[in-house]
């Protein structure tokens, strides 16, 4: 097995609000990454993807749990992290339109990073932003230009060789092409693909998008209200999705062919919504949508329970290794 | 068809609509047209800034201000809404076609409670001496049937007490009771996330069913465009390139735009990603001539630069605009 | 398959140069879109180039200062004399173009400070937003906020010695709270943006942040702001040297020009008239052309 290079354990996150409640936007995650993999973070909104995200670039101080990076914790240090962390770990925002400067030149949008972290001279560092910018296969003519001169797509590729100029080892996409067409979105993957293993990235891939996870991710995360349902290897979540929310999330993907439509499990249908953060419910959150739930789901919180080999499951209707309904 | 003329809501008969943005004219739509029969489920796919929007826009007569027409013209019901006297245009707004938009949240005045924007909506759909009550019944009585749980505490709530789901359940609401035979819907689960939108759609669904409504459904999404209509077309920059029933498009797509698009989907299956249609959506100012896909096509000849392509029939019902459309497959 | 026989013309990139001029050209269709900007921008011109320029354009330069000629005084407009004379025997003309110099200088020197204080306080406090900086930054420009503005100046000018410089310093007082007040509110819009948290993630400096980061982004709130508050100072600084409490005899000044000549009113109604419509104009012109460059700017935002 490749080296582990982020380890995560029991990572919360809590945001008082000025009434007195709190917004357990992450209630309790433990994840693994590996070098040179993809790990695939998939959530509704309200699921605390992006406070992960948050916290593990230091936007946010861990409210409690370790995260072990390249064996220093990182949980707690916010932006006090020292530079070499920071440029170890890079991340790619959501929205093209708000992650460059619409003021700035994307030379100078890309020299900031590069200033900061490398010593090379402002002729050499504008070649390197030249170098970096056909690394991600835009011409280099670009560099002159600001972003409102570039299509979203374009802008995101320029938001990646930004995050490549300081040499990461570990790149967070947060819904990197979730406001992407399609035939944009295949260009910005496909390169990020190229990329990983050009650079051996380790990447955290947010999305709500089923089906793009199965194409990029090596393994994948479902997380519901801030906590962990399901973590599987791509290939046997698809095969065999054991949550009643993996189901329900799975089976609510609308797809455009037949085949696809064969992936899905038994038609789980949607129902309810996502309660909201603040009034998480006891025991199993997901249990006020769940056609399978036990009184136990209302008092407990299930724990992790490994299925098959490498397959984890947060649900109590696994404790005999049984499994809801159906999953094919 | 013998008897067109009954059984078509709308017939949409070469479009060309251009702006005005700041002096440089900017040409969208080029020669849309198609048509939608009573009961009929059509889809309208593109990327963002294909002319979707315009197009339902146009459907409304809500065209901005800077909009020009350049030709064509729209039949709601065999009348044309560009010639449309103002109280016939109010009449086929308020009871003959409305949309349900993209989000929820702009969608509803935040100031003021479900019940007046309910009400206000209702009160010019119905004859000016319906009584309140009865209207109020009619939004509570729509209000159950989008699946919202105790409608008459939605009624005296605002729109920021209710999540996103719930106020598109709302719009819905609103869209429907009015009686309207033609929702014009422009991507309603976009916003959403995905078991919402899930319930969104099967929503819809089920009262476009009950009621016998007409659908434009707007979406890029191409799976929810093969989950729930039954007609669609294929949209590239502000032209149609291809149209048939839903079924055969998705199975043989003949457009080379068709089919790039449709590779580029992300599938479950994880076959992996095609690499994406080289080159940009074309500058409107001054598109290609031609056909408008020809400068990313890989097919593309001397003539598609020359002349714009006819729609052809391939197959019964199943119609490319394209010179190549019986060797590209 | 056919083998492709048309090269696939890749999207071209444009180049600067036509890229820049074709911006200039949208900028000035922009601004043009209403034809009263145009108006705006011509009044303004010609009291720029009449307030740099006066001394040498007008027809009796000498009777800017002091000067007296009695045989003269007190004569209506006449060819000779635009606007006629003042009771000293000089042409009110030539006082009025000599007195823009000073106009134009309180307004470029009270703005010129006071919009790069008010930016810093609010982009202080907007960048610390939710803190106690912020807080106590805030409140202070509101207390300015909260006093009447002329009031306040009137209050400074007065207990300092009246001239010049000492009003300017009061308009300047006064003014600063305004634009912390537009800083701070596109500060914290800005708060949010992603390329703000990138720069702070990756570790650059406060000082990259503010100035590379936030500033240009104000600029173009800022300068609209600036251009429409030169008409507004204009009318304050008429005002303060109404109360006689600005620039002293025999140095013209549009308000003080009034004051002495609303004595003799409606008699000598040259002497209030001319002055009073001046300063209308000028204050018009400048909100005029803030409105166009405003709906230029504004429209290009993002």
């Amino acid at each position: 097995m490749a080296e582990k290079i982020l380890e995560i354990k029991g990572l919360k996150k809590y945001f008082p609000l000025p009434n007195g409640q709190v917004v357990k936007a992450v209630d309790g995650v433990d994840l693994e990454l590996y070098a040179g993999e993809t790990l695939g973070l998939v959530g509704e909104s309200g699921s605390g993807k992006s406070t992960i995200a948050y916290v593990l670039v230091g936007m946010y101080e861990a409210t409690d749990g370790d995260i072990i990076f390249k064996g220093d914790n990182i949980a707690k240090t916010g932006l006090h992290r020292t530079l070499k962390q920071r440029g170890d770990i890079q991340i790619v925002f959501q929205d093209p339109g708000s992650s460059l400067n619409p003021r700035r030149t994307i030379e100078q949008s890309i020299m900031v990073p590069l200033e900061i972290h490398t010593s090379l001279s402002k002729q050499e560092a504008k070649k390197q932003v030249r170098k970096l910018l056909e690394e991600v296969g835009l011409p280099s003519e670009v560099a002159e230009g600001y972003p409102r001169t570039l299509g979203g797509g374009e802008r995101q590729l320029v938001s990646v060789a930004r995050a490549l100029a300081t040499n990461p080892s570990f790149m967070i996409l947060d819904e990197p092409t979730s406001a992407l067409d399609v035939s944009v979105q295949a260009k910005v993957i496909n390169k990020l693909i190229d990329l990983q293993k050009e650079f051996r990235l380790s990447y955290l891939f947010i999305t709500h998008d089923l089906s793009l996870m199965r194409n990029v991710a090596d393994r994948v995360a479902i997380l519901y209200l801030g906590r962990l349902c399901e973590l599987a290897s791509t290939a046997d979540f698809f095969q065999k999705p054991l949550h009643p929310y993996t189901q329900m999330l799975l089976s609510s993907v609308p797809v455009a062919t037949t085949e696809e439509e064969k992936m899905k499990p038994v038609k789980v249908l949607s129902t309810g919504e996502i309660p909201s953060p603040v009034n998480v419910p006891p025991g199993c959150a997901f249990h006020l949508r769940c056609r399978h739930k036990k009184p136990i789901c209302l008092r407990e919180q299930p724990t992790r329970r490994e299925i098959f080999p490498g397959h984890y499951v947060w649900c109590h209707l696994f404790e005999q290794k049984e499994s809801p309904g159906s999953g094919k | 068809m013998d008897n067109a003329q009954t059984d078509t809501i709308l017939e949409i008969k070469d479009l060309s609509v251009s702006f005005d943005v700041y002096g440089s004219i900017s040409h969208v739509l080029d020669g849309v047209s198609f048509r939608v029969n009573r009961g009929q489920r059509v889809g309208l796919v593109g990327e963002s800034g294909c002319g979707k929007t315009t197009t339902l826009k146009a459907i409304l007569n809500v065209l901005p201000p800077n909009a020009i027409l350049n030709k064509g013209e729209i039949l709601f019901e065999g009348h044309n809404v560009f010639t449309m006297v103002d109280r016939q245009l109010a009449e086929m707004r308020r009871t003959g076609a409305g949309m349900i938009f993209q989000d929820p949240s702009s969608a509803l005045n935040p100031v003021f409670s479900i019940k007046q924007q309910f009400m206000a909506a209702l009160k010019y759909a119905f004859p000016p001496n319906t009584p309140p009550k009865e209207l109020y019944e009619i939004a509570v009585k729509a209000l159950e049937d989008v699946m919202m749980p105790d409608p008459e505490r939605i009624m005296n709530s605002f729109p920021y007490q209710l999540s996103g789901g719930m106020r598109q359940r709302v719009c819905i609401a609103m869209t429907i009771a009015a009686g309207r035979k033609l929702v014009l819907a422009d991507e309603p689960g976009t916003s959403l996330d995905v078991t919402i939108q899930d319930q969104i759609m099967r929503l819809i669904d089920r009262l476009v069913q009950e009621n016998d409504l007409s659908v434009i459904m707007v979406a890029h999404s191409l799976g929810v465009i093969r989950e729930f209509t039954s007609y669609v077309n294929i949209m590239y920059a502000g032209t149609l390139v291809e149209g048939g029933k839903t079924r055969d498009v998705f199975e043989n797509p003949r457009h080379p735009y068709t089919i790039a698009l449709m590779a580029c989907v992300p599938k479950l299956t994880g076959e992996g990603i095609a690499e994406g249609i080289p080159g940009r959506v074309p500058d409107y100012t001054a598109p290609p001539t031609g056909c408008r896909y020809f400068p990313r096509c890989p097919y593309a000849q001397e003539i598609c630069r020359a002349k714009k392509p006819q729609p052809v029939e391939i197959d019964p019902g199943h119609w490319v605009s394209c010179y190549l459309a019986n060797e590209v497959s | 398959m056919k083998a492709k026989t048309v090269d696939a013309t890749t999207t071209p990139i444009e180049t600067t140069s036509t890229r820049q001029a074709e911006l200039l050209k949208r900028s000035w269709l922009k601004f043009s879109e209403s034809k009263v900007s145009i108006i705006g921008l011509v009044i303004v011109s010609v009291f720029l180039l009449l307030a740099l320029g006066g001394k040498y354009l007008v027809p009796y330069p000498e009777h800017i200062g002091s000067y007296v000629d009695f045989a003269n005084a007190g004569l209506p407009p006449s060819s000779k004399h635009f606007f006629g004379t003042d009771l000293m025997g000089r042409d009110v003309f030539s006082r009025i173009v000599g007195s823009f110099r000073n106009t134009l200088m309180m307004g470029v020197v009270v703005l010129s400070i006071a919009a790069p204080v008010g930016f810093m306080v609010g982009v202080t406090a907007g960048y610390n937003k939710g803190t106690f900086i912020d807080t106590a930054l805030m409140r202070v420009t509101d207390m300015f906020l909260a006093v009447p503005p002329l009031v306040l100046a009137l209050a400074i000018a007065s207990v300092l010695e009246p001239n010049l410089t000492n009003s300017m310093l009061a308009v300047t007082a006064m003014w600063w709270p305004w634009y912390a007040r537009l800083s701070y509110g596109v500060t914290s819009s800005l708060r949010s943006e992603n390329y703000i948290i990138y720069a702070e993630l990756v570790g650059a400096k406060l000082p990259h942040i503010i100035f590379k980061e936030i500033l240009p982004n104000c600029l173009s709130a800022v300068l609209t702001k600036m251009t429409l508050d030169m008409g507004y100072v204009i009318i304050i600084a008429a005002t303060i040297s109404y109360a006689g409490l600005g620039e002293q005899a025999p140095r013209p000044a549009l308000g003080s020009m009034i004051a002495s000549g609303v004595k003799y009113m409606p008699a000598q109604w040259w002497l209030t008239v001319f002055p009073s419509i001046t300063i209308m104009l000028i204050v018009l012109g400048f909100n005029l052309l803030g409105d166009g460059i405003s709906s230029m700017l504004g429209a290009e935002e993002i």
